[in-house]
């Protein structure tokens, strides 16, 4: 120690700067003695002066180091080793790891008197190249000093604004969109109307801010995301969402309640234009939300009204994608939860055509309102929250056919619809098979489904050929419902358990009464099954009661009646008197696939003196077949007949075995014949 | 009624006759709007007549009267405390004056002692700032000032070894009070030779009490403006800590023979303390800067009566100069307090510095001190 005390080749400066750092470790107050003496010796020595801050740093002298650095910063302010000491204090302040490091810069910086921060933080941001940074620090100047705002929060937007354009980025979930819409619009908008703002440029930002939450929202979220489950993640409106943006911190990413801020923004420009928009509209029900909208609109044409017109357009406009968003969810959660989701898509189909033999008046909970000229939506009892569900649905609808109901609207939506290339957002494609469907227009939903099939997965593959389905049917078109029904049943696993007992119940619910109704089931085995059958009865019903009738039509339908009996037990009646009529009926089949013992029974009486003597040909092979091998052989009909009552009392015997595998064999090995017996 | 006062007295017993006394007293001051005392000679004889007999006599050893019991001169100290205490601020010292003032006799000084150290131990802040006021008109490093001191320090530092937390938190009841006791500690231990040593206790009160509040050693400096003359403890502080470690190594030296740890031990806090004290000398003088009084708190003399103590030492040892490590640690402090001292004013920038440097050892930081000063010196004359 002696030897450096005494060296002499060092210049005086540093000389002195060496002798503090020497008893810095065993002897802080001769540190801080030698530092004092130097720093008044050198007044003029940035390096000196330095010394003596990062001295009282390494010490953790709080006040000393803020009152050093806010010397530094009016003494030296061109020193570069000084800008990055405050660059990397304005760093430590923007992650706010709360670690020890970061912790003490942070409290360094509270300690220095609040206009230096401000002035720190802006001559900073002022030198930094990186434009984002650069906003970073602007918005975090802004955040602390919210007096800045006027004078820098439109700059900042601009800069925001041009940044993104430069930048060239594909989606609109990047990072200036989201500093400008998450943090920078909020903290502008919240100031009202001290900072004035052109309403053309409000209704610009309003437009980024729904493209990038929207955007934001339903893309797919990162897979190493931890615990996908929680109650949080499982809602589809509030939650936190992250997904990886290119150039923010994770911890950036985060959105908490996205939608929410998209309301507040839009509540936010709301008052700015003095609109008819409470800052709490978004809360509200469904209902309240549709007659608001629904009494703007119906004003909107009287005197004084001009600027009823871009309200109406964006409120309903984020009404529309809210529901939009939240029905998607619902049916198709898969899309917006990259496959970890647990819950059950759904399904929106046409319901039946009512059976004439039904009971007028069948008793039951779901139809009440006979006659009403509005489709109705139904929806199975497994489905969660249905009525949230179709309400979500409806409004949507409505919002959307309001976007459609007048010229300018129709054209500013389209024009929306346009700049944030809404075709590109394959969710919509769900909505509008389905609003197609609920309006009537089967073809095009056909036209739709088949184009927006083509490269979905699994499930939705399932869903959208159980809709083209019922699609083809209610355009009568049998032979491509049975076959894409058929499809879908071959690639159902067979349930385990039995679902019979559930059978009546869910089936009923696919027939209607009066009026048109739609339903909407769970894409279960459980669900699909009685709807399969079902669409497969009504499509041989119609063949089967038509004037190009034929025998296996009615046998098939009889073989498919089985399923849910006795539900269809008046309809069976109807093909018996028809057989009757008939006096003779071939199918061949019948025992492979008919073991209810009720139509046994009916089968067997009909065929005796007192059931019309009907010309049964129903053995697996066929009378006329057997007729031609015994030629000329008196007492064929005696054989005929011992045979039939042998195989009739085998088949008794048969009655226990499930109705759904006979029914699915069925399906699977008379194929052909049943499409063929639909052309 | 002066006579009615003297009569009513005379039938009263103690303590009901030395509270009347008082009474009687803080009435006198609020009767005459806190003037002058005594308004119209008689009265202030009557007041000295009532404070001599039923305050200041009462404790006096004196033949053929009763004396007071240590209970009742404990009471007649309370009296003392709690008559300043609720006494108007203003005539508070007028008060004190009457009895403590004027000449200074030795009872009346122990008597004052007496209640300055039990106002330390209940922290009552009238007395001592009336306290403080004595001492700054007596001067604080006079002899009765001194003595009070002195008799603090064996109350509060040596017969009590234990940190006192009455005395530790002295500076936030009375900040002028502990600043002039500061001053006349040094005063009392010069740290100029072996026997003048301040206790490790002192020191430690000290060195707490002038690091957290960089002020408090200005604090009778500030009085500049009623009062013309000053005492100022930094100059008796910056002594110890400049010539403290060249006395406090020889006294090891002597000591090591005998190995007591506990000598050791105390050696070496004593060397940190004064290290810790060095820097808040440091800090008070910057501190002094920055409330403008404008005085120079340190004579030519007295640096070069430094210089000159280190330079004898230097002599009578037998290291070489850069194998002292202390003798440098000296050095070094005294060219730190030189260059803090003349950038904060307190000591004058304009003296010629060379013939203290030249009795001196060799340093390299006086020599940059020296070096800085005729710069300073030579942009100053080119400016004029």
């Amino acid at each position: 120690m002696m030897a450096s005390v005494m060296k002499n080749d060092l210049p005086d400066e540093d000389w002195l700067v060496m002798r503090a750092r020497t008893c810095a470790k065993t002897d802080p107050y001769a540190a801080k003695a030698w530092m004092i003496t130097a720093r008044t010796l050198f007044p003029q020595n940035f390096s000196i002066q330095f010394e003596a801050y990062s001295l009282e740093k390494m010490a953790k002298n709080v006040k000393e180091a803020a009152k050093l650095l806010e010397s530094l910063y009016s003494s030296f302010p061109h020193e570069n080793k000084l800008w990055q000491e405050v660059r990397s204090i304005l760093e430590a302040l923007q992650t706010d790891s709360g670690e020890g490091k970061s912790q003490f810069l942070t409290e360094i910086f509270a300690a220095v008197p609040t206009h230096i921060q401000c002035q720190m933080l802006l001559s900073v941001a002022e030198k930094i190249s990186d434009k984002l940074e650069q906003c970073r620090l602007l918005l975090l100047a802004m955040r602390k000093f919210p007096n800045l705002i006027v004078e820098h929060g439109l700059k900042l937007i601009d800069t925001l604004v041009t940044a993104e354009t430069q930048a060239q980025y594909q989606s609109p979930v990047n990072c200036y969109r989201k500093l400008l819409v998450c943090d920078v619009l909020l903290l502008v908008l919240q100031r009202g109307k001290q900072v004035d703002i052109k309403s053309k440029k409000l209704f610009k930002w309003l437009q980024k801010a729904i493209e990038f939450y929207v955007s934001f929202i339903t893309h797919p979220p990162c897979h190493d995301l931890p615990a996908p489950h929680s109650p949080d993640l499982m809602s589809p409106t509030k939650k936190s969402r992250r997904i990886t943006i290119p150039g923010l911190h994770d911890k950036e990413c985060v959105i908490s309640d996205p939608w929410g801020n998209l309301f507040k923004i839009l509540a936010l420009i709301g008052q700015n234009l003095n609109w008819e928009l409470d800052s709490d509209f978004f809360t509200k029900s469904r209902e309240f939300q549709w007659q608001h909208i629904l009494s703007l609109y119906n004003r909107s044409n009287q005197p004084g009204s001009e600027s009823f017109g871009k309200q109406i357009l964006y409120t309903t406009t984020v009404l529309f994608l809210e529901c939009l968003y939240s029905y998607i969810s619902s049916v198709d959660p898969e899309v917006f939860h990259s496959g970890s989701s647990s819950s059950v898509p759904l399904v929106m189909i046409e319901a039946f055509k009512s059976e004439q033999t039904s009971p007028p008046t069948e008793p039951s909970a779901k139809k009440i309102k006979a006659e009403t000229p509005i489709t109705q939506i139904y929806a199975s009892k497994s489905v969660p929250n249905s009525p949230k569900i179709i309400q979500n649905f409806q409004t949507a609808f409505r919002c959307y056919e309001l976007l459609h109901s007048s010229q300018d609207l129709q054209r500013d939506f389209i024009s929306l619809c346009q700049n944030w290339r809404m075709e590109t957002w394959s969710w919509m494609g769900h909505f509008q098979t389905d609003m197609f469907l609920y309006q009537g227009s089967f073809q095009e939903a056909i036209r739709h489904l088949q184009n927006f099939s083509l490269g979905s997965k699994n499930k939705p593959q399932l869903r959208n050929s159980l809709q083209l389905a019922s699609f083809f049917y209610c355009m009568n078109n049998y032979s491509r419902a049975c076959e894409l029904t058929l499809d879908v049943i071959q690639s159902l696993p067979e349930t385990s358990h039995s679902v019979e007992a559930s059978n009546d119940a869910s089936s009923a619910m696919f027939v209607k009464t009066l009026g048109r109704h739609l339903v909407l089931i769970s894409c279960t085995e459980a669900e699909i099954l009685p709807f399969c059958i079902q669409l497969l009865l009504s499509c041989f019903k119609e063949k089967a009661f038509s004037l190009r009738s034929t025998d296996n039509a009615v046998g098939h339908m009889i073989v498919l009646m089985q399923y849910s009996w006795p539900r269809h037990e008046g309809l069976f009646m109807q093909a018996v008197k028809k057989i009757q009529k008939q006096g003779h009926f071939t199918y061949n089949s019948f025992f492979n696939y008919v073991i209810n013992i009720d139509i046994l029974e009916e089968f067997a009486f009909i065929q005796t003196p007192e059931g019309g003597k009907v010309n049964l040909d129903i053995l697996p092979v066929s009378a006329k077949a057997i007729a031609q091998q015994r030629t000329v052989t008196r007492g064929v009909n005696k054989g005929v007949k011992e045979d039939f009552r042998v195989t009739m009392e085998k088949q008794v015997r048969r009655s226990d075995e499930s109705v759904e595998k006979v029914i699915r064999l069925f399906l699977t090995e008379d194929r052909n014949s049943l499409l063929e017996h639909l052309m | 009624m002066s006579g009615n006062i003297k009569e009513r007295l005379r039938h009263l017993e103690f303590p009901q006759s030395t509270r009347a006394a008082l009474d009687h007293l803080v009435r006198c001051y609020a009767d005459t709007g806190g003037g002058i005392p005594g308004l119209g000679g008689g009265t202030e004889n009557l007041a000295d007549e009532v404070v001599q007999d039923y305050i200041l006599n009462l404790s006096r050893k004196r033949p053929g009267q009763r004396n007071l019991t240590a209970v009742q001169e404990l009471q007649l100290l309370e009296l003392l405390c709690s008559c300043l205490q609720d006494a108007p601020e203003m005539f508070c010292y007028s008060i004190f004056s009457i009895i403590f003032g004027g000449q200074v006799d030795s009872h009346k000084t122990g008597l004052l002692t007496k209640l300055v150290s039990l106002a330390i131990s209940v922290g009552c802040g009238a007395v001592l700032g009336c306290a403080a006021l004595w001492m700054q008109e007596l001067g604080s490093q006079s002899q009765a000032v001194c003595d009070l001191a002195q008799k603090l320090v064996d109350d509060y530092c040596l017969l009590f070894p234990n940190v006192s937390m009455t005395f530790q938190h002295l500076p936030s009841v009375s900040p002028l009070f502990t600043c002039n006791f500061i001053t006349a500690v040094t005063t009392i231990y010069t740290m100029l030779d072996r026997s003048r040593i301040p206790p490790v206790g002192l020191v430690e009160y000290i060195t707490e009490w002038v690091s957290s509040d960089p002020c408090l050693c200005s604090e009778s400096v500030r009085l500049i403006r009623i009062r013309s003359n000053f005492t100022c403890p930094l100059y008796g502080l910056v002594r110890w800590c400049v010539i403290g470690p060249l006395l406090c190594k020889d006294q090891y030296q002597i000591s090591i023979p005998n190995g007591a740890d506990a000598e050791v031990e105390s050696h070496e806090k004593m060397l940190s303390l004064l290290s810790k004290l060095h820097i808040s000398v440091l800090l008070s003088l910057q501190a002094y800067k920055s409330m403008e009084l404008n005085q120079e708190l340190f004579m030519y003399g007295d640096i070069y009566l430094l210089a000159k103590i280190i330079a004898t030492h230097y002599q009578n040892s037998n290291f070489k100069c850069d194998e002292d490590s202390q003798l440098q640690v000296s050095l070094d402090r005294l060219g730190q307090t030189i260059q803090v001292a003349m950038i904060t004013g307190s000591l004058n920038g304009q003296f010629d510095l060379r013939p203290v440097f030249e009795i001196l050892p060799p340093n390299r930081l006086l020599h940059i001190v020296a070096k800085r000063q005729a710069v300073i010196k030579r942009e100053a004359m080119d400016i004029s």
